[in-house]
């Protein structure tokens, strides 16, 4: 993580100095309430069926006082993930998403074998334990993808201009990510984008307590 | 007659009164009564309504909570995970139709987030037959729903909610028919038949009902006539009334959904009608005894009062001795003493008047009992006859008082029979001496005709009196008799307690002075000049010019002779010469007057005023008298 790090300021520098034709994408997402939305989910991916090309890595999920830290993870196909315990019970990590339907049965500590993603879409994390406990795995094809801070803004760099399509995702959007074109330039690109959240439905706790107008 | 009318007039109207109190009784007991069980049934179906209404609450309530809670299972959630059909209904049914076997679902649906079908228990089902109950659901902040629709040809309660953990959206739908759980279940707990009524904005339709077939056929009708969709009424089913309710449940898309409810009407008045003839029972007893009461009050009324007609009857007829015998406390008891007292009090009067009619003549007892008894009188013309016995003293002697009452009394009865056989009324007897009216009380212009006629038959039954008397060797009675006529008063006089009828006036003494003549003249009969003015049958012969005492004016007296018609010629002749004898006296020729009166009494020796003339004349031409004489005799006898 920390290589990693190092290796992408480093690369910045370079083609900011260097490469001319180097590009980056800074954006604010909010939702229709002007509500800045954070762990909104951006990414290119070309357009017309062409591929570009990203490495698989392997990423980390944590589970923390019984709450998956990072809610959202963006990884790219193929990648793997570890789902570590760090609590002091068990968890039952799971997902019955379309793109990756899998389970891991009642662990502590860091489980031995990593899960694969080897299929793009949004994968939606639960614990058989914990029902609160909600995560998300989002599974892309590119290697430009970001995800929001609290006030909403993220920032996509080291991008060869030209067209593509951006995508945008968040865990209120519901469905699938929402996409439409875009022209990347050399130098900055910067956009504002609302997305149309959907208000979740209320888990049902206190039925007798609704008055349903019998 | 009369009385039974009276009778069967009362009993007909208090029968009337009666019937006509206890039918609108009835009446309006009998409508209060249909009103009451009315009441009664829209109470229980409202009960029966709530009930229901409670039931599907909390079937529906407990559903989405179990369902709800099959949904977060990670078993059911795995089965809906491995996206395979076959293995979702199995899993639909065994963790929701089997597991949650109490709720009785029969139908389960699986729905993409989109609201399109995934997997269905019922095999029949091919699409989502219900978006809108998805619409709903999505527009409820718990993301659930509920509506009732029609599943093969039964009504059935659907309620949707989400799935939404866990990479899975997607909607459950499950269903159950109300026939079977709701409606059974309200049966069980109000005993009440519930329909499951719909309308589709074309045609009501039942789409369950809990009715035997005989009552539901004839509730189609109904429902198809449309008749249904006020909120109460009473309606037919199968020959029984009954009051059916239209409470409506939902609106939803497809249909209006209401329950119908029925209560019998005949069922609940059933104790009603005991009730009622319980109560024409007691109408028509209390109707007989009344009949029974007003018939003995009526005859109660009308018995005693027959009786007492009929006692009145006699007692017009006179036979005073009628009595109402039966004591009672009431008006009619008061009526009876009433009417005993007043035969009581004719026969008093009827005893006085018939006393009275001893004591005072017939004329004036009927004069005082017409009239009201008062002081005071009238001024009338009457003639007044005195009659006394002149030689009482000679009857008295040598016999015992009550030996000379008997003869006086034998005397009366003679005299006062002459006085009443010519309309006379004896006033009042005094001592020996009668006083005669006659002309009052009851007026008659003949009254000195009268009066004559009476003094001439008193005259004739002394002489049969004397002849008795004179075969007893009583000695024989010698009367005179006064009579004068002219105005006097007649009246009651006395005090308000105690009076007479009597007359009074100068005309009254006069009459008892001409009586006290009558010795004087020799006389039995005088009359006054008022009488003769009076009279028209009779002859008279002039007597004298007296003075009598309490008068200045002198007044001729007069003797009657015979009635006109019975004249002769010689006594014609013989009055001649006494009227001539009587001028020659007057003239103061007493000498010729001596001679003619000398010679009457001669021929007529039985006439003593002849002889007394005689006499007088003597002694005039013997000492003739001083001054101036005026042929009038002063008399001061009383
Ligand atoms: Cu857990």
């Amino acid at each position: 993580m920390k290589t990693h790090l190092k290796l992408s300021i480093l690369c910045s520098c370079i083609c900011v100095g260097i490469v001319s034709q180097a590009a980056n994408l800074s954006a604010t997402i909010s939702n229709q309430s002007d509500t800045y939305l954070e762990d909104a989910v951006v990414y290119l991916t070309a357009t017309d069926g062409q591929t570009l090309e990203y490495t698989q890595k392997n990423e980390v999920v944590d589970q923390i006082n019984k709450q998956f830290v990072q809610k959202v993870k963006i990884v790219t196909v193929g990648s793997k993930v570890s789902f570590p315990n760090k609590d002091d019970i068990h968890h039952h990590v799971y997902s019955f998403s379309e793109p990756k339907n899998f389970e891991l049965p009642l662990y502590e500590g860091v489980p031995s074998e990593l899960v694969e993603f080897p299929k793009k879409g949004v994968v939606s994390l639960g614990c058989n334990i914990h029902d609160w406990m909600k995560g998300y795995v989002v599974v892309v094809d590119t290697p430009y993808y970001a995800k929001s801070t609290k006030n909403g803004s993220l920032e996509i760099s080291g991008i060869t201009p030209g067209n593509y399509i951006i995508n945008y995702w968040h865990p209120n959007l519901q469905g699938a990510p929402q996409q439409e074109p875009i022209q990347i330039k050399a130098g900055n690109n910067s956009l504002v984008k609302q997305l149309k959240t959907k208000t979740k439905i209320k888990a049902r706790r206190a039925p007798r307590g609704r008055d349903r107008g019998y | 007659m009369q009385f039974k009318s009276f009778q069967s007039r009362l009993i007909v109207f208090f029968t009337l009164l009666l019937a006509l109190v206890l039918s609108s009784t009835f009446v309006v007991v009998n409508q209060k009564n249909i009103r009451n069980a009315e009441d009664t049934i829209l109470n229980d179906l409202a009960i029966t309504a709530n009930a229901f209404s409670e039931l599907r609450k909390s079937r529906i309530e407990s559903l989405y909570e179990l369902v709800g809670s099959t949904t977060r299972d990670f078993a059911f959630l795995g089965a809906i995970g491995t996206r395979d059909n076959k293995t979702i209904i199995d899993a639909m049914n065994n963790n929701i139709i089997d597991r949650i076997f109490s709720l009785q679902t029969s139908l389960v649906i699986l729905l993409n987030e989109k609201g399109d079908l995934i997997a269905s228990t019922n095999e029949q089902i091919k699409k989502n037959y219900w978006p809108w109950l998805v619409t709903q659901a999505q527009s409820d902040e718990y993301g659930e729903a509920d509506g009732i629709v029609q599943l093969n040809q039964v009504a059935t309660q659907l309620v949707i909610l989400p799935i939404n953990a866990r990479g899975i959206e997607a909607w459950i739908m499950v269903g159950f028919p109300i026939e079977e759980v709701l409606i059974a279940e309200t049966k069980n707990i109000t005993r009440q038949d519930v329909s499951v009524l719909a309308y589709d904005q074309e045609e009501f339709a039942i789409w369950s009902s809990s009715l035997d077939n005989s009552f539901l056929e004839d509730l189609k009708v109904h429902v198809q006539a449309n008749t249904l969709s006020s909120k109460s009424q009473i309606i037919q089913l199968n020959n029984e009334r009954f009051v059916s309710v239209n409470k409506v449940l939902e609106e939803n898309p497809v249909a209006n959904i209401s329950i119908l409810m029925q209560g019998s009407l005949d069922k609940a008045l059933l104790p009603y009608e005991r009730l009622n003839q319980a109560l024409l029972l007691v109408f028509l007893v209390s109707l007989f005894s009344a009949l029974l009461a007003v018939y003995w009050l009526s005859r109660s009324i009308s018995k005693p009062l027959e009786h007492l007609s009929q006692s009145v009857k006699l007692i017009d007829k006179g036979d005073y001795s009628q009595r109402v015998s039966f004591v009672r406390q009431d008006e009619i008891g008061k009526l009876a003493e009433s009417v005993n007292n007043m035969a009581q009090g004719l026969a008093e009067k009827e005893q006085v008047r018939n006393l009275l009619g001893k004591v005072v003549s017939d004329e004036i007892a009927t004069e005082l009992l017409s009239k009201k008894v008062e002081l005071g009188g009238e001024e009338k013309i009457v003639s007044v006859l005195f009659s006394d016995v002149r030689n009482f003293t000679a009857m008295c002697e040598g016999a015992a008082p009550t030996e000379i009452l008997t003869r006086l009394n034998r005397y009366f009865n003679k005299i006062s029979l002459a006085i009443e056989n010519h309309s006379g009324v004896v006033d009042k007897y005094i001592g020996d001496a009668i006083m005669a009216l006659y002309g009052a009380p009851v007026s008659y212009s003949d009254c000195s005709d009268k009066a004559i006629a009476s003094a001439l038959e008193m005259i004739k039954a002394l002489d049969e009196l004397n002849i008795e008397f004179a075969n007893e060797g009583i000695s024989a009675l010698e009367i005179g008799i006064g009579i004068n006529s002219g105005e006097v008063v007649v009246g009651n006089m006395g005090s308000e307690q105690r009076m007479n009828y009597t007359v009074i006036g100068d005309n009254v003494n006069l009459a008892s002075r001409l009586e006290g003549l009558t010795k004087h003249y020799g006389c039995a009969i005088l009359l006054s000049e008022g009488t003769k003015k009076l009279s028209t049958l009779y002859t008279m012969r002039e007597v004298d010019k007296v003075k009598v005492k309490g008068k200045q004016e002198a007044v001729t007296i007069y003797e009657p002779v015979c009635l006109v018609s019975e004249l002769t010629e010689n006594l014609a002749f013989e009055l001649e010469q006494h009227a001539q004898a009587l001028d020659l006296y007057r003239k103061k020729n007493w000498k010729q007057a001596k001679e003619k009166f000398s010679q009457l009494g001669t021929q007529h020796p039985d006439v003593k005023l002849y002889h007394y003339y005689k006499e007088r004349c003597e002694s005039l031409i013997d000492s003739p008298p001083s001054g101036s004489w005026q042929a009038v005799t002063k008399l001061n006898t009383k």
